[in-house]
């Protein structure tokens, strides 16, 4: 199958032309998360070089687990399933080791030019200012506002790959809402400035 | 501090209300909420901004370095690799157990190329030897059929065709004197041989 033609091939569709070790499809597929998986990791674990040591692991496991994909979830929910594992495990492990996370300000990317640098300037600060509110939150509600406002998971998805009950993912989303708002206030971020 | 509670349970079902997961049963709930719940609507205001704010802020983070991808698949040629099997020993192994260490050693994967080339050279110079014959020159001796069985040293014999022809009347004593004169030997009792150079 040529790659052009996988591009508009379902996820479905494309794990299964992966196996048997199709190189191209997977490349096709890695395309398509990469940086899905790494903005959820840079969420969760707050630091970019951590993050994608994670990514690669992720990557890897999808990779070996191709055929154990049973089709009973979405190939979304399988895979973030695995980076919720992975960034667990990635997080434990540089508790133990002690590392540094990466100050924000390294992590965002400069602004494009755009129409009105001053628009753009004050877009930029308040994604900044976001991003830092975000990381004050506990990894539980900054990881569930990913899935939840980010990745737009449904609540039964984000229940399935966290193996918690339904209604804890509603309460939790709605308290880490509540969370966001108060850390946003803090960081000087009004309503009128989103 | 306690968490607050939210002020009624559909607060909870509001962030999937804007993302339009819901089911159909639990949206249409939710809109016939949101029309008598100024307090949700306000609710779902905050959630949509927050939500934007969020989307935004995520997207203007820096993605995986470029060497990412490598890095994945130099990981996934390693371990699709079969690894050579190492073989580890107890303290006190048995002399079983160092034999089949050596053995299994000889024949690892990484030995078979080198196995297999000295092999192939081996061959080589096992056929040139036995082309090039015991004088160790191809082509100056008389040839294989005459070199087999006969001891270094031995000297070739020369192939030489000698044709004669007699008379009639050709007698004994005239038959012995050619055979005399051509070196045959003396000795009139024994067999004729003759040496020709």
């Amino acid at each position: 199958m040529d790659t052009t033609n996988w591009q508009d091939v379902t996820d479905l569709d494309l794990l299964k032309a992966c196996i048997p070790d199709n190189e191209d499809a997977f490349a096709v597929l890695y395309q398509r998360y990469e940086k899905r998986v790494f903005q959820y990791l840079m969420t969760v674990v707050n630091d970019a070089a951590l993050a994608e040591e994670i990514l690669v692991e992720v990557m890897l496991a999808i990779w070996k687990g191709l055929k154990t994909f049973q089709g009973q979830s979405k190939v979304s929910t399988w895979i973030f399933g695995i980076a919720h594992h992975k960034a667990v495990d990635g997080i434990r492990k540089a508790t133990s080791q002690q590392r540094g996370g990466t100050p924000l300000d390294d992590i965002l990317e400069s602004v494009e030019s755009g129409h009105n640098p001053l628009q753009d300037a004050h877009r930029h600060r308040t994604a900044e200012l976001t991003n830092q509110a975000i990381a004050t939150l506990s990894i539980d509600h900054r990881e569930i506002l990913h899935m939840a406002f980010f990745e737009e998971l449904s609540y039964p998805e984000i229940a399935e790959l966290l193996h918690i009950p339904v209604n804890t993912v509603k309460t939790r989303v709605y308290y880490a809402k509540q969370q966001l708002k108060k850390s946003l206030q803090h960081q000087g971020v009004t309503e009128e400035m989103l | 501090m306690a968490p607050e509670q939210p002020i009624h349970a559909e607060a909870t079902l509001l962030s999937g209300y804007a993302t339009r997961t819901l089911t159909e049963e639990e949206r249409q709930h939710i809109e016939q909420h949101l029309k008598t719940c100024s307090a949700c609507r306000q609710e779902l205001q905050e959630v949509t901004a927050m939500q934007a704010a969020l989307k935004t802020a995520i997207h203007q983070r820096k993605g995986p370095s470029p060497a990412a991808f490598a890095k994945v698949m130099n990981r996934i040629h390693e371990e699709t690799q079969p690894a050579p099997r190492e073989i580890k020993l107890g303290v006190n192994p048995a002399w079983w157990e160092r034999m089949e260490h050596v053995f299994r050693s000889m024949f690892e994967v990484r030995w078979a190329p080198m196995l297999a080339s000295f092999l192939i050279i081996g061959q080589a110079a096992l056929l040139l030897s036995v082309l090039s014959g015991p004088g160790g020159q191809v082509g100056t001796q008389p040839g294989p059929v005459y070199d087999r069985g006969i001891p270094q040293g031995t000297p070739a014999i020369p192939l030489i065709t000698l044709q004669v022809s007699f008379v009639e009347t050709a007698q004994e004593i005239h038959l012995r004197g050619l055979l005399h004169e051509l070196g045959a030997g003396s000795s009139m009792a024994q067999p004729w041989t003759a040496d020709i150079p």
